[in-house]
């Protein structure tokens, strides 16, 4: 088994999985996923992205347009195949643990109180 | 925005390019947004923005951020970052393991500790022994003899040289004499120097208060003026109110104190109270003996010491032809000799410093292979770690850079640990000062001691990392890997390494430990060498009488008289004698001799002598055997026929075919008209000048027998010697104040028993054993930790072969010897090699070593048996676990 990945890293792979995105658009992205618990600023977000491309986990896409924004400048991101499978992989292990035992009882005692 | 820009700069250039404009993007956007909803959010945005850059600026700087994975990517900022990555891995790693890394600590800071020690010491002696300006343009004259290699300079031969010396810019002369202090406090014997007015010019020294002579008051009839000692003036006037108004009266005679001199300056000999006038007159200078001063040359601007010494090789054949006739027979060639000052003032301590910092220098060699020894091993138990670091990409270089990185954090940390380990290692060489080290007592830690330790310390760590991070970096990745969980056995490489190690620690070892034993024989042999007389129980002193109070030499031996009489009324003191110079705590002059009855070839030297002077009792009470004939008695006074006993080294020397008692001999000093002296007995030798020279020819001579002329300067100051129960503390009250009832002017100097005399004669030689003890003893701890680590880990990785050899039915006894066969036979290569080294570098220890051979057998036999002893025991525990392995555990290890 996999190590788990690192929180942010998640949140990153799974704002790339459903479209391809810019910064900001990753950052609200992930905001509105966690609910304002996940914020990132610029140099936190673009040190992971430095990091995802290096182990080919994301990439630079090829188109640099969306729907709702057209700034030619800024530059898209995609998740690569191996991202995707690394993202796969830790749902997976994410979802294994939900039919742990242990994890069962703690969410039935969660309903109780 | 601009802000946030110009933040950016802070990301490495690689980032910024890629992400730059992204970033600022995505900055815009929040701002716009941040905006729109009120400045509290602002406040915020900036706040974290601030945080946000600081953190990941920093962090983006890591490799694992880098955007090329590349070796030739290394920038230097990069490698700065990487060093910083290592260090916080390095540590960590060490946190994991504290044993380890306090065993590691400790001996580096040991061995850094003692190598800052014993630089500071000789950095500070070398660096402040020479408190003058341009120091290397100093040279030192001195003259030379047969007997006397080095002897002072006479007044005749130094004001010649001064006048015919072009290579030298000026010359500065100095004589010191110990007087008597009165005026404005107690009577107190000072060592005074009487100095010429160039000195403190040619030294480069100006007065701190005041001013030094000028060049009117260094001639006869000159000024009665004086300058003082930093020192001095501090403790007899209180250093404060500038110049003392009274004049300071030196032997009855005021002097107006002028200057002082600054804090620390002493001239390159001796360390005088304060210095006079030396009123040399060429004129009235009629021989050119009186070998008292100490001469200091400046070399002119673009000469050299060879430059000196050529032209003095061109003055003197000028002289002899000069002064031809002179010195027949008496001192036959003494010519000028110079050398740099540097060179002299250094000379005797430099051999010295060499054997400490060679032995402190073998000490940190032994710890940091003992590192290197642990770091070997632990390489082993991780060379799963640094496999699986390989393989995730790390290359050999980044494997290499971490285990050096991990060895100099563990040198960093040690050699910390190690500059106060100096620093107290500091004080205990000032404790133990041995006497004549100059200017020890100022030695300290200062910045270039910690800049030393700082290239020592980063030394250590790189001699220390090197070996095992080769050896980790060359690990072969399958094969580590397939070694699976037992962490990996040891190659057969690294084992190797582990063993060479050993066997340097080993060789180390003896070599110190060698050196060590021949410094500890020569102190025992030293300290059982027979002086000639007894020590025990014998207190000496020294006084000064005035000329003017006893003008005549009648008046001084009537005070000796009355002086001997009111110490032997002293309740306690049972015996006292007098003599020119008490043995072991100063020498005696040497003086020519005519035999009656001899002549001399043209070309031959005449007999020379020590001349002594000793009152009847002497023998007796110092217990110097009367060999033949009788010693001096108390009818040997003024107007009895003059008598003089000889020691038995002149008696070899000069009367070897006959009975010296009954000849007669006259001192070349004697007036012509005076009596030829009889020798009436024989006594034996004593060393005078100290353990380490065989006995020289002397003479004794009663006082009350000498010539008027002599009986006036030698009786001036007498040596006296007691017999006494009592202990120091009590009898030297008693003496004081039997003096000072004599004579409250008459000050008693050098009180003291003559067993202190004995223990300061072999001071230097304890100071030396004592330190370099201490070193071996550390050395043999070091490679005794050494041996056991490496049997203990070859025992801990060969578990399961020695299990498999005890299942089949070897005997404990067998895999017992055959671990300690190991360690020994690593000890025995070492040892070998170790002895071969102290051969040859023994002939470092000739300087310190006087009483036995600097290869003596019997410490060349016992250094390594003690080393193979310590080896032995060191090897025991790792094979007593070995023999007790049990067969079926340690096949069930996996």
């Amino acid at each position: 088994m996999h190590q788990p990945l690192k929180p942010l890293i998640f949140q990153v792979l799974l704002a790339l999985s459903e479209q391809e995105l810019h910064g900001y658009g990753i950052k609200k992205s992930m905001l509105a996923r966690s609910g304002g618990a996940i914020d990132v600023e610029p140099g936190t977000l673009y040190r992971l992205m430095a990091r995802l491309l290096r182990d080919g986990l994301v990439a630079p896409s090829a188109s640099r347009s969306t729907p709702d924004n057209g700034d030619e400048r800024r530059r898209y991101y995609r998740i690569t195949p191996s991202g995707r499978q690394t993202l796969k992989a830790e749902v997976e292990r994410m979802a294994a643990l939900l039919g742990d035992r242990a994890v069962r009882a703690l969410m039935a005692g969660g309903r109780e109180s | 925005m601009r802000v946030y820009r110009s933040l950016l700069r802070l990301y490495p250039k690689a980032h910024r390019d890629v992400f730059g404009i992204d970033m600022l993007e995505m900055f815009a956007d929040q701002l716009k947004t941040a905006r729109s909803t009120g400045p509290a959010a602002l406040v915020r945005l900036w706040s974290r923005t601030l945080v946000d850059v600081a953190v990941n600026a920093s962090l983006t700087r890591l490799p694992m951020y880098r955007l090329t994975t590349s070796p030739q990517a290394h920038t230097s900022g990069d490698a700065l970052m990487l060093l910083r990555q290592n260090i916080t891995l390095a540590f960590r790693s060490l946190r994991r393991n504290p044993l380890f890394a306090l065993v590691a600590i400790v001996t580096i800071a040991l061995g850094i500790g003692a190598n800052s020690a014993i630089f500071s010491v000789v950095h500070g002696i070398t660096l402040k022994a020479l408190p003058y300006e341009a120091p290397d343009d100093l040279v030192f004259v001195w003259t030379t003899t047969p007997e006397t290699p080095q002897l002072a300079v006479s007044e005749a031969e130094y004001l010649d040289y001064r006048a015919e010396s072009a290579v030298l810019e000026d010359l500065g002369a100095y004589g010191v004499r110990t007087v008597t202090v009165t005026g404005g406090g107690p009577a107190e014997r000072r060592t005074g120097a009487y100095a010429t007015s160039s000195l403190f010019n040619v030294l480069g020294v100006s007065a701190a208060i005041g001013r030094t002579f000028s060049g009117d008051e260094d001639v006869p009839g000159g000024a009665n003026v004086v300058v003082l000692s930093h020192g001095y003036w501090q403790t007899r006037f209180g250093a404060e109110g500038g110049l003392p108004e009274q004049p300071m009266i030196i032997d009855d005679v005021a002097f107006d104190v002028v200057g002082v001199l600054p804090a620390g300056f002493d001239p390159p000999e001796g360390s005088p109270d304060f210095y006079t006038p030396a009123p040399f007159d060429r004129s009235r200078i009629t021989n050119r003996s009186g070998h008292d001063l100490v001469v200091v040359g400046r070399l002119g601007a673009g000469q050299s010491v060879a430059s000196a010494q050529e032209e003095l090789r061109a003055i003197l054949p000028r002289w002899s032809e000069r002064f031809a006739g002179v010195h027949a027979n008496d001192l036959v060639a003494h010519p000028l000799v110079l050398a740099p000052l540097r060179d002299v003032v250094l000379g005797h301590v430099q051999p010295m410093f060499w054997i400490l910092l060679g032995a402190v220098g073998l000490v940190l060699l032994l710890a940091a292979a003992n590192v290197a020894n642990l770091l070997l091993a632990r390489g082993q138990s991780r060379s799963r770690e640094m496999t699986v670091r390989a393989a995730l990409g790390a290359g050999r270089r980044d494997l290499i850079q971490l285990m050096l990185t991990e060895s100099l954090a563990l040198a960093t940390v040690g050699g910390v640990a190690g500059l106060s380990v100096g620093a107290a290692l500091t004080s205990l060489v000032k404790r133990l000062d041995p006497g004549g080290i100059p200017r020890l007592g100022e030695v300290s830690v200062d910045w270039t001691v910690i800049a030393f330790t700082a290239v020592v310390t980063v030394g250590t760590g790189l001699l220390v990392g090197l070996l095992p991070a080769l050896q980790s970096a060359r690990g072969d990745a399958s094969a580590a890997l397939r070694e699976g969980s037992r962490g990996g056995s040891a190659s057969r490489q690294s084992k190797r390494a582990l063993q060479g190690l050993v066997v340097a620690q080993m060789a180390l070892a003896v070599l110190l430990l060698t050196g060590t034993g021949i410094l500890v024989k020569n102190l025992v042999s030293l300290q059982s060498v027979d002086p000639g007389f007894s020590t025990d129980r014998r207190v000496g002193f020294k006084v000064q009488v005035m000329n003017q109070t006893y003008p005549t030499g009648i008046s001084k031996l009537t005070f000796y008289d009355r002086l001997r009489e009111s110490l032997t009324a002293v309740p306690g003191i049972s015996g006292v004698a007098l003599a020119r110079a008490l043995p072991l705590r100063s020498n005696v002059g040497t003086e020519g001799m005519r035999i009656e009855g001899r002549t001399l070839a043209p070309d031959e030297r005449r007999p020379s002598v020590g001349f002594q002077v000793a009152s009847d009792d002497y023998f007796s009470l110092m217990d110097i055997p009367v060999v033949q004939g009788r010693a001096i008695e108390r009818t040997d006074v003024d107007g009895a026929p003059p008598v003089m006993l000889i020691n038995e080294a002149a008696a070899r020397a000069y009367f070897r075919d006959e009975d010296a008692v009954g000849q007669r001999a006259r001192l070349t000093f004697f007036p012509d008209d005076w009596p030829l002296v009889t020798i009436v007995g024989v006594v034996g030798d004593v060393r005078q000048g100290g353990l380490r020279a065989a006995a020289q020819p002397e003479v004794y001579i009663p006082p009350g027998q000498l010539p008027a002329n002599w009986v006036r300067s030698i009786m001036s100051s007498l040596s006296v010697v007691l017999m006494t129960e009592l202990p120091l503390d009590v009898v030297g009250p008693a003496i004081r104040g039997a003096v000072q009832r004599l004579d409250a002017a008459v000050p008693v100097a050098d009180l003291g028993t003559l067993d202190q005399a004995f223990a300061d004669n072999v001071s230097t030689e304890r100071f030396m054993t004592t330190l370099l003890g201490l070193f071996a003893v550390v050395a043999l701890i070091i490679s005794a930790v050494g041996v056991y680590g490496v049997m203990a880990f070859s025992v801990a990785q060969q578990t399961r072969e020695i299990g498999i050899r005890l299942a089949l039915g070897a005997g404990p006894g067998s895999v017992l010897r055959s671990v300690l066969r190991r360690g020994v036979t690593l000890a025995g290569i070492g040892a070998a090699l170790g002895l071969a080294g102290a051969t040859l570098a023994a002939p470092v220890l000739e300087s310190m070593v006087h009483e036995v051979s600097v290869r003596d057998s019997l410490v060349f036999v016992a250094s390594p048996v003690l080393l193979l002893g310590v080896a032995i025991v060191a090897s025991l525990v790792p094979a007593w676990r070995a023999a007790g392995v049990h067969p079926m555990e340690t096949l069930r290890t996996d």
